[in-house]
């Protein structure tokens, strides 16, 4: 096949150019003009006007069915997924949020039960104080280091992690939550 | 009022609802605009089943962005510019598995009788032929030759629904003809070579 150069293809695109009446006809004639002086070109620029008239002809595709009902059932099992996703979200924020909650009041009974009835649930609750105290010793810690830097930097963190916990859980959800594909009729 | 303003004024009115989570106007658009939008699918993609999943997709996404929809904007450049990119997306997330042209279509064409074998077939390869030519192209270069000549879109319409400048549409329509012409003439000359002598033993 002819290779075309740099000034065959400046000639086509001006060719292309008046394939779509975008350049005056003058201009067209003095083209053309040029053309008849280019083999490589006419060869090409009759292969562009045998495209041109074919695909000028081809009709557009119409889709075999109506779409319509396929495209609500997709849109219908997207809402439903996404109503799902916010229904975890906020049912693992509940949780996660009820979680601290539960320490504090475990807290609460332990040490009532402890300072009330020493003697009976001494044994029993060991394990719990021990792990109360190791709560108790980190929240110390943190205590002292946030006394020493700021008074906010403890409820700063717990809201971080707060906002960290509630973005995993949304991330997690999503992911849970598998991607319809698209309906077929 | 002329039905062109009557069938504008419907759009806005179903685009509204649709806005507002009325699913019956959004069937009303999709019914108004499947076809364009199947047919880009097509032509970018290929097939008959790759493409009807692809309009359905962007129709899903055109639904989920009706509010950022500008109204001052002809909605069927806002909806075939989406088609494009999810086609575009589709071919680059894949590569294209080429399935049998026309597909079922064209089976239910071959099996009436009403029109001659020959032309039927000739049809046929015609249509594969135009079909295997887009293929060819990059997707850069096919998403404009398809709005030109099956939408009869002008150069700025391209340019305004595919966010090119005019000067780019004009380059990547000029490159694309080119492309196909060069198939074209690659094929002709295949055809034509001489078909090698028979070996006398």
């Amino acid at each position: 096949m002819q290779q075309t150069t740099h000034d065959c293809d400046a000639l086509l695109g001006q060719l292309s150019l008046c394939l779509d009446k975008l350049l005056p006809e003058a201009d067209c004639a003095h083209v053309h003009a040029e053309l008849a002086q280019c083999p490589t070109c006419q060869a090409f620029y009759r292969a562009m006007l045998q495209v041109d008239q074919t695909l000028r002809a081809a009709p557009q595709k119409a889709p075999a069915y109506d779409m319509s009902a396929a495209v609500l059932a997709l849109i219908a099992q997207r809402e439903k997924r996404q109503k799902r996703a916010l229904g975890f979200t906020l049912l693992l924020s509940g949780a996660m949020s009820l979680v601290p909650t539960l320490v504090v009041i475990l807290s609460i009974i332990i040490a009532f039960w402890t300072t009330t009835n020493p003697g009976i649930l001494q044994t029993g609750v060991d394990v719990i104080i021990s792990l109360v105290n190791v709560i108790r010793a980190l929240v110390l810690t943190f205590g002292v280091l946030g006394n020493a830097i700021s008074p906010w930097i403890l409820p700063t963190l717990a809201a971080l992690v707060s906002v960290l916990l509630l973005f995993l859980t949304i991330v997690w959800a999503r992911k849970i939550v598998p991607a319809p594909s698209p309906a077929r009729v | 009022m002329t039905a062109a303003t009557s069938r504008q004024d419907d759009e806005r009115i179903w685009i509204e609802q649709a806005r507002q989570g009325d699913h019956a106007a959004f069937a009303h658009i999709v019914q108004a605009y499947q076809r364009p939008v199947y047919n880009l699918c097509y032509r970018m993609l290929g097939n008959q089943v790759e493409a009807e999943d692809a309009a359905q997709e962007t129709f899903l996404r055109a639904y989920n962005n009706l509010h950022r929809y500008d109204p001052n904007r002809k909605f069927l450049n806002w909806i075939l510019s989406i088609a494009s990119n999810h086609s575009i997306d589709r071919l680059r997330r894949k590569r294209h598995i080429q399935v049998s042209l026309e597909d079922a279509p064209f089976a239910e064409q071959l099996r009436s009788h009403d029109e001659p074998l020959q032309a039927r077939v000739e049809r046929k390869e015609k249509a594969d032929a135009i079909q295997h030519w887009v293929d060819q192209l990059s997707p850069n270069y096919r998403t404009p030759l398809i709005l030109l000549y099956w939408y009869d879109y002008s150069y700025e319409e391209i340019a305004e629904t595919l966010k090119l400048s005019v000067p780019a549409v004009k380059s990547r329509l000029h490159r694309a003809r080119k492309q196909v012409a060069e198939l074209m003439l690659a094929e002709q000359a295949t055809r034509s070579a001489p078909t090698p002598a028979p070996i006398s033993v």
